[in-house]
């Protein structure tokens, strides 16, 4: 009698069929314009008249996973550097200023040689206070902050960009009468970019570091984790980079990198908003077709070996433990990614769902559970956050999330598990197309760093293939705890 | 010459279509773009509960939202945390009719989610689901809202999580400087800055939970609105069907808390942080109802001091001279309380004082000699051109609309706005900075190892300490 309402309403709600939402996908799939040109940089256009504004992404497939020892953080450095302006914008006089910054880091180079080589004070402070005499020389020809000023004057907002290991982004949503002033200004910064103030966006990209990660735990525990999954594979090091690097990377490293990535046949930029698509073709061929053709970059050769043991790294901070789980999976694109996703949630996502309902309702030893996957162009992984309640280690957490997982073999997942993980995901799936900004974004990053912008409507048609064995098998193949990468924050000793 | 008209005549068709290329700084626009924000429909349900309806076909999702005068300005600061916990409770722990367990497994197999929680002023309520089982679900978390089971393992687990977060609340500097902030500006026991400790904890149980239920879930508190694919005549007539019958109790409601309740003296405070490696510096003073009269001049003044790239705290800390990475100002209003003026720098510790002192001559500045031409130019063209991004997104105009409503504002008090910024002059935002920022007034926190600061914190005045164990 107990479970009565719960047959009853479990018999009402199951005779509502599951929609099918493809035809929904295919109508939006179709809306999407695409342009090619001649040096190779993509665009998708996406009309949408709701509000007078137009939000842009521009993909590069550049990131962290591009560095090399010694020159870690160089594309997030790179990325900072592109909003200084280009030969025609944050400049008096280029000419001028190009000699003057030859000079600086010639000078540069003069004080950071001295210093290294344990030089005479004097020397070293003569040499520095001509460092900072260059430096003056050079910032008298610098409109400060000009590039970013042109576009807020004109109304931009979310103006920014982010790097991770496999892309670098920069996004922007202007009043939709402005589309030809971001065709002017990425043009020119893509083609012609000005890395001026080094010196001091080298130090702001230095506090960023401080304050993702040398003065926050959970930062530092993280970037742990990701030191000890990848033995390597650059996945390893940080997308920020080591502070030891980033305090000598130089405007020779950053023009190197940025004439080796930044080719345009590695860049889509996706624009989403109220625009009409034959006019925007008609601006990008005209101001983007100028980019001039560059070679491939190097191939990336080093793979991540299989990991034949379990790794895990323990450190004693605060008074909040915390659980990092992490097990490598399978590149972006590749047919298991879906199946993860289902799997994901159903250890994880609503209240029904293994964890959740064992570990948090249940038991009450985690107060908060996370799960992640990352899509990483050469090799992705499954990645489990915990807060355990309070009076609960850390390492007990990630022993009751063995167990469930181990419990999966003895408690096979159901028809109505993964039904509802389905129902969950379409829902979810409706999320990158909301907003005009949220589908430029996923728009470029589907078509540059996975299978292409087609795989954004169609995994629609390929989820509901998925059964119950495919996720089990999964589950068997990716989730072997001799195979796991753990963090773990305890509380510290008194 | 014939040779080179010729060759001319030849090029001409392949320029046909081909835009000519203009540089940035050429280009000109209007300074405002015609704009009508999406069509927000507003009724009333049979026993006054307002609903606001937006229609969005394009994907076949739907939300629905439920905002509640039931928020932690209603609940004594040795109870802090109910309001939040309520909801929370509510949202996983079903009706009496319907058990939390069918009614989260009906939500989960239609990959469903209903969530709720509470802020200062309002508990929200949020039904996040395809178009298509609104019918069934709407129904079974209306029951929860009208008719809480509120079972007692959703407390236990509620209570865990703020047992586990108040046992870490110093682990990461980030979050404690704001915590600590917030309580000087507003006060301890204000329900903006307020912690749930374990003795409020302790005080809340499901008969105190009942009784506040009882006291603010009522049809004169609630307002719904509902935005995504959906009929608008069948979802009323639904609503009504399921909430339009709920009647208005007959007993008092639960009083306001102010915002502001005994608020620390302005003066510079310090959080000494062994082993930090950047300090965390926050200095404000109490800002403007959103009534006031001069809330245009404030957004203008809000740019020109910290809330742009061209901004004077970011140009003159981060552009000029690399001192940070977050450094940002702010004058934030509230609908019927003042806001808060802050500004928030990040800076490594042997830079400290230099940022902070920084800071303090930015604000100093602004007062006495006010902003430049250029300035109200460049703020003026910026705000107005970036006015259709506020309403970017459909619900954007519904919880404007939404929130205006509740608080007796004019519906299209936004909209008003560039009506009343575009023609404002120096002059006026000189004479507004002149009266409103109050140098002398500002609270300074600045959380860091003081061992290697540049210089004594005392140059700002004298110092109070604040152990954040006890604070």
């Amino acid at each position: 009698m107990k479970n009565l309402p719960r047959i009853l309403f479990a018999i009402l709600l199951g005779s509502i069929p599951l929609m099918g939402i493809a035809d929904t996908y295919t109508d939006l799939e179709e809306r999407v314009v695409e342009h090619e040109l001649p040096n190779g940089m993509r665009f998708l256009i996406f009309e949408r008249h709701d509000a007078p504004l137009v939000s842009m992404v521009i993909t590069v497939r550049v990131g962290s996973v591009n560095e090399v020892t010694n020159k870690t953080g160089l594309a997030h450095f790179l990325e900072h550097l592109a909003f200084k302006g280009t030969q025609t914008i944050g400049t008096t006089n280029y000419k001028a200023e190009r000699k003057a910054l030859k000079e600086l880091d010639a000078a540069f180079g003069a004080y950071h040689s001295a210093k290294k080589q344990g030089a005479d004070s004097v020397t070293v402070v003569e040499l520095y206070a001509e460092f900072k005499q260059k430096q003056e020389r050079a910032s008298g020809y610098v409109v400060q902050g000009e590039f970013s000023e042109i576009y807020e004057r004109n109304g931009g907002s979310g103006l920014n960009a982010s790097t991770s290991c496999d892309y670098t982004d920069y996004y922007l949503t202007l009043p939709s009468n402005r589309f030809e002033l971001w065709c002017a200004m990425e043009s020119d910064r893509l083609a012609n970019p000005v890395f001026r103030e080094l010196y001091k966006e080298r130090d702001v990209i230095i506090e960023e570091r401080r304050m993702w990660i040398d003065n926050n735990p959970y930062g530092l525990l993280y970037e742990e984790l990701q030191s000890i999954a990848y033995k390597a594979h650059p996945y390893g090091h940080p997308v920020l980079g080591h502070l030891s690097d980033m305090a000598n990377l130089s405007r020779q490293d950053v023009r190197a990198f940025y004439e080796t990535y930044y080719v345009p046949q590695h860049m889509t930029a996706a624009i989403v908003g109220d625009v009409d698509a034959n006019e925007v073709i008609t601006l990008i061929d005209a101001y983007f077709g100028r980019i001039p053709s560059k070679p491939d970059p190097p191939e990336l050769i080093t793979t991540e070996p299989g990991q034949p043991g379990i790794r895990r790294v323990l450190m004693k901070k605060g008074k909040s433990p915390r659980l990092y789980m992490l097990f490598h999976t399978v590149p972006a694109g590749h047919p298991d990614e879906l199946t993860l996703e289902l799997l994901s949630i159903v250890l994880i996502s609503g209240h029904s769902s293994r964890l959740y309902r064992s570990l948090v309702e249940e038991d009450k030893i985690a107060s908060n559970l996370y799960l992640a996957r990352g899509n990483f162009t050469y090799g992705g992984y499954v990645y489990l956050a915990g807060s355990p309640m309070q009076g609960v280690s850390a390492a007990r957490l990630e022993k009751a999330v063995l167990e469930e997982l181990a419990a999966l073999k003895e408690n096979p997942i159901t028809q109505e598990e993964l039904d509802a993980a389905k129902a969950r995901w379409k829902v979810w799936y409706y999320y990158p197309i909301a907003s005009n900004s949220s589908m430029a974004f996923f728009l470029s990053w589907y078509d540059r760093c996975k299978g292409g912008w087609r795989e954004l409507f169609d995994r629609v048609d390929e989820v509901d293939k998925i059964t119950c064995q495919d996720l089990m098998d999964a589950a068997e193949r990716y989730l072997d705890p001799d195979k796991r990468t753990v963090a773990l924050m305890e509380v510290e000793d008194e | 010459m014939s040779r080179k008209i010729a060759l001319l005549l030849f090029l001409l068709p392949l320029t046909w279509g081909i835009a000519k290329i203009k540089g940035p700084r050429s280009m000109e626009f209007p300074a405002r773009l015609e704009f009508t924000p999406h069509q927000v429909d507003r009724f009333s349900l049979s026993n006054g509960i307002q609903v606001f309806f937006v229609e969005d076909h394009e994907i076949p999702v739907t939300d629905i939202y439920f905002l509640i005068k039931a928020g932690e300005n209603r609940v004594p600061a040795d109870h802090a945390g109910l309001a939040d916990i309520l909801a929370d409770v509510i949202a996983k722990g079903g009706s009496n009719q319907v058990p939390k367990d069918v009614l989260q497994d009906s939500l989960d197999r239609f990959g469903a989610s209903f969530t709720g929680s509470a802020g200062t002023e309002q508990a929200t309520f949020k039904l996040h689901l395809l178009s298509e089982h609104v019918p069934a679900l709407l129904p079974l978390v209306v029951g929860a809202l009208r008719d809480p089971a509120l079972p007692q393992n959703q407390l236990e687990i509620k209570r865990g999580k703020y047992l586990t977060s108040y046992q870490g609340r110093n682990d990461d500097p980030r979050s404690v400087a704001p915590r600590i902030f917030y309580k000087l500006i507003y006060g301890e026991d204000s329900p903006e800055a307020r912690e749930v400790t374990a003795a409020c904890l302790e005080n809340i149980t499901t008969e105190k939970l009942k009784k506040f239920h009882q006291a603010t879930y009522r049809p004169c508190h609630i307002m719904i609105g509902v935005k995504g694919d959906f009929d608008p005549k069948a979802m009323l007539n639904l609503l009504e069907r399921c909430i339009g019958d709920w009647p208005e109790p007959d007993e008092e409601t639960h009083h306001e808390f102010s915002l502001y309740i005994d608020p620390a003296d302005p003066g510079v405070y310090l959080v000494h942080w062994p082993g930090s490696v950047q300090s965390n510096i926050r200095m404000g003073h109490p800002s403007l109802v959103r009534s006031d009269p001069r809330y245009p001049e404030s957004r203008l003044l809000a740019e020109v001091y910290g809330g742009s790239w061209y901004s004077r705290l970011l140009h003159q800390i981060r552009i000029e001279r690399g001192l940070a990475y977050v450094v940002s100002g702010s004058i934030s209003t509230n609908l019927e309380e003042p806001g808060v003026f802050r500004g928030v720098c990040l800076t490594k510790w042997e830079t400290t004082l230099e940022a902070a002192k920084l800071m303090l001559e930015i604000i100093s500045d602004l007062k006495t000699e006010g902003i430049t031409q250029r300035e109200l130019e460049l703020a003026r063209s910026s705000w107005l051109a970036s006015f259709p991004a506020y309403y970017a997104e459909p619900e954007d105009v519904m919880s404007d609309r939404m929130n205006y409503a509740e608080h007796g504002y004019p519906i299209d008090f936004w909209d008003q706005l560039p009506d009343k910024v575009e023609p404002l002059t120096r002059e006026d935002i000189n004479r507004f900075a002149a009266e409103f920022l109050e140098p002398e007034k500002l609270i300074i926190l600045v959380l860091g190892d003081t061992t290697s600061f540049d210089g004594s914190l005392s140059e700002l005045g004298e110092v109070q300490i604040i152990d954040p164990e006890v604070y």
